[in-house]
């Protein structure tokens, strides 16, 4: 498989008054191109600054990115600017990804601008046509963003990432501020023009049914390390591990009958100031030995496709 | 004694403007049962919040509030701002949706909670500690006397959650009002807020209005659901009737548009157009310009509430079932 984005060995380090996060540690995953990915996991598990320190948008702490076959981390930052346009990304909330005083014609345009030097009536014209891509018309090429609802300005947002035709995109939480009938919009938009670009997504989510929904592969990530990846049918069907499972049965079900099956997950996230010396889940894992407080347990292949770290792995019904 | 422990009826609350009057609350109608979780749901600005905020007679001055408002049987609209007082917090409390925003920062949270329970009975200091450590130990937050001397920014989401839940608790009122307590945390913490309201409501006689977006919390909590759009309440029932026969389009195409887990991958439906202009009069039913099901009749009367199920309501002329009894005799007043 040749991959458009591989990633290997990323680490970002946050040094603080009292110690050093380790925010990312030792991540590597490929995406190949018309392929989605998603990242998962809880809040400060770190899937934001993995899509910050894809971009370079803040330095990395060691690693490499390739994208199309260049290592971005090594290249300066003139040299940068121009991979930007083939790697671009979505913010989670519209509300304050758009600049409140600019018109949408010049927020869609000013990429535009300043990289391929568009002006007057041509550049109008690449603006209206993105526009028209996410669904918009051309009448709101004068409004500002708070004429807008939170799904057309996320639109306004992807018309934006789109305007310089990257070949991926980071879709950070894309839908997270959006209210559910809006996140349905958004995500059959993104689908169809995935399909009509054959774009690469790299989908951030803590929602595992949008996940679900929209992408091929999905990575679980727990304090800074991927602790699952693999095909979404295959994990959410019969997760390997226990943190996996233990997110999946979280997930309110909508069906009321179903209510007793809700189990919460006991203990909380251990503190990224002092993570223990094991596997970082075991103080709250129902499986965890002696061997998994003292061992951090490595991302091991399963199959082809799926890969785990953990010492005991949950059984599932296709092995 | 009514068993009713919030009754909302007929409300209307308008926000005047100098351009144009906004009304945000039309004709709204709903109640909680003692010991029952009702489930409000709604997407943004269908008036949710605002509902709310008028059950506790938190809108501003400025607000122009109308109908009935009873909580454990005491009238909240008109009322002064002493009498209140006296209502907040003794019989109704609320949580807010973000407990990183809800907390003063420079307080230990202990003290927080302190003040709250003071403020509403005489007690001793001495007391007061005692009574915020059980509460603590209520709310299952591990280590009550060292989370009592935290500061809010060295808890994390569901801690402070657990505190706001205690401080709301620590006063032992009848209602709980929660405005997407769950909305800013986790999954994983979600479902560790959702047992554990579950458990407190079997166990102290509490009773609660749960505002959510989230049909799978309703389906995981609450005892019924209230479906809320452009103001009104469009549906109301049990949840286990609503969720599996929903009787307002509303309702149905809500439903459709929650990914699922385990669902196929087709295209997830959605539901086209958009909220109505709430500054602009509504002629028949406000969900007529988005229904598949719509006919001649949604455009021009608004359709009265009839009863689907023994107590699952519904606002369309669609719906099978009799015209509620209490329309008629209100002479079909909407």
């Amino acid at each position: 498989m040749n991959a458009l984005l591989s990633v290997k060995n990323l680490q970002k380090v946050y040094p603080t008054k009292v110690g050093m996060i380790k925010a990312v540690d030792d991540v590597s995953f490929d995406v190949a191109a018309g392929e989605t990915v998603a990242l998962v996991g809880e809040s400060g598990c770190g899937k934001s600054s993995i899509a910050l320190s894809l971009l370079q948008l803040i330095s990395s702490d060691g690693g490499t990115v390739h994208f199309d076959g260049t290592d971005f981390t090594s290249l300066s930052d003139q040299q940068r600017q121009q991979f930007r346009k083939k790697l671009s990304i979505v913010f989670q909330n519209p509300f304050s990804s758009l600049n409140p005083k600019m018109r949408v014609r010049d927020i869609v345009g000013e990429p535009l601008k300043t990289v391929f030097g568009l002006k007057g009536s041509k550049l109008e014209e690449r603006v209206a046509q993105h526009l028209r891509d996410v669904g918009l018309g051309r009448e709101h090429l004068k409004r500002y963003p708070h004429e807008f609802s939170g799904g057309q300005r996320q639109r306004i947002a992807i018309a934006r990432a789109l305007a310089l035709e990257p070949r991926m995109l980071i879709l950070d939480e894309p839908t997270a501020a959006l209210d559910v009938s809006v996140q349905a919009q958004v995500l059959n938009l993104l689908k169809e023009l995935q399909a009509k670009h054959g774009l690469s997504f790299l989908f951030i989510s803590h929602n595992l049914a949008t996940v679900n929904y929209i992408a091929d592969r999905v990575m679980v990530m727990y304090l800074g390390r991927i602790v699952e990846s693999g095909p979404v049918h295959s994990i959410f069907s019969s997760p390997a591990h226990p943190y996996t499972q233990a997110l999946l049965a979280s997930i309110p079900s909508l069906d009321p009958l179903k209510k007793n099956q809700l189990v919460a997950l006991s203990g909380e996230v251990p503190s990224p100031l002092s993570l223990p010396a094991g596997c970082a889940f075991a103080n709250r894992c129902p499986y965890a030995s002696d061997l998994c407080r003292t061992l951090r347990p490595d991302l091991l292949s399963k199959s082809e496709a799926w890969a785990v770290a953990c010492h005991h792995p949950i059984q599932g019904e296709e092995d | 004694m009514s068993d009713k422990v919030l009754e909302i009826r007929n409300l209307n609350v308008t926000f005047p403007s100098l351009e144009r009057n906004v009304h945000a609350i039309r004709n709204c109608t709903l109640h909680v049962n003692r010991g029952e979780i009702l489930g409000l749901v709604g997407e943004s600005g269908s008036g949710k919040s605002v509902t709310s905020m008028a059950a506790l007679g938190l809108l501003g001055s400025s607000a122009r509030v109308k109908g009935n408002i009873r909580v454990v049987g005491r009238e909240i609209i008109d009322r002064s701002e002493a009498e209140l007082q006296e209502i907040r917090g003794r019989k109704v409390a609320m949580i807010f949706q973000n407990p990183f925003t809800a907390l003063n920062p420079f307080f230990q949270v202990g003290r927080q909670v302190m003040d709250a329970l003071l403020n509403s009975h005489f007690m001793s200091k001495e007391e007061a500690r005692k009574r915020v450590f059980q509460a603590f130990k209520d709310v299952r937050l591990p280590d009550p006397e060292i989370a009592f001397n935290r500061y809010p920014h060295q808890m994390s989401g569901g801690q402070l959650q657990r505190v706001m839940i205690a401080m709301a608790l620590v006063c032992e009122p009848e209602l709980l009002i929660a405005d997407e307590p769950t909305t800013a945390l986790d999954v994983t913490v979600q479902a560790q807020i959702i047992l554990l309201l579950r458990e407190l409501v079997a166990k102290k006689n509490l009773s609660i209005l749960f505002i959510t977006h989230d049909l799978g919390v309703v389906a995981a909590l609450c005892d019924r659901v209230a479906v809320m759009y452009a103001g009104m309440v469009v549906e109301s029932g049990p949840v286990v009737d609503v969720l599996a026969t929903p009787s307002h389009p509303y309702t149905s195409a809500l439903m459709k548009t929650v990914p699922a887990l385990g669902q196929t991958k087709d295209d997830l439906s959605y539901i086209p157009g958009q909220v109505p202009d709430m500054s602009v009069p509504i002629i028949g039913c406000a969900f007529a310009e988005r229904c598949t099901k719509v006919s001649e009749v949604c455009h021009k009367q608004a359709p009265p509430r009839r009863a689907v199920l023994t107590d699952q309501f519904s606002f369309c002329h669609n719906a099978s079932g009799p015209v509620a009894l209490d329309e008629i005799v209100a002479g079909g007043r909407l």
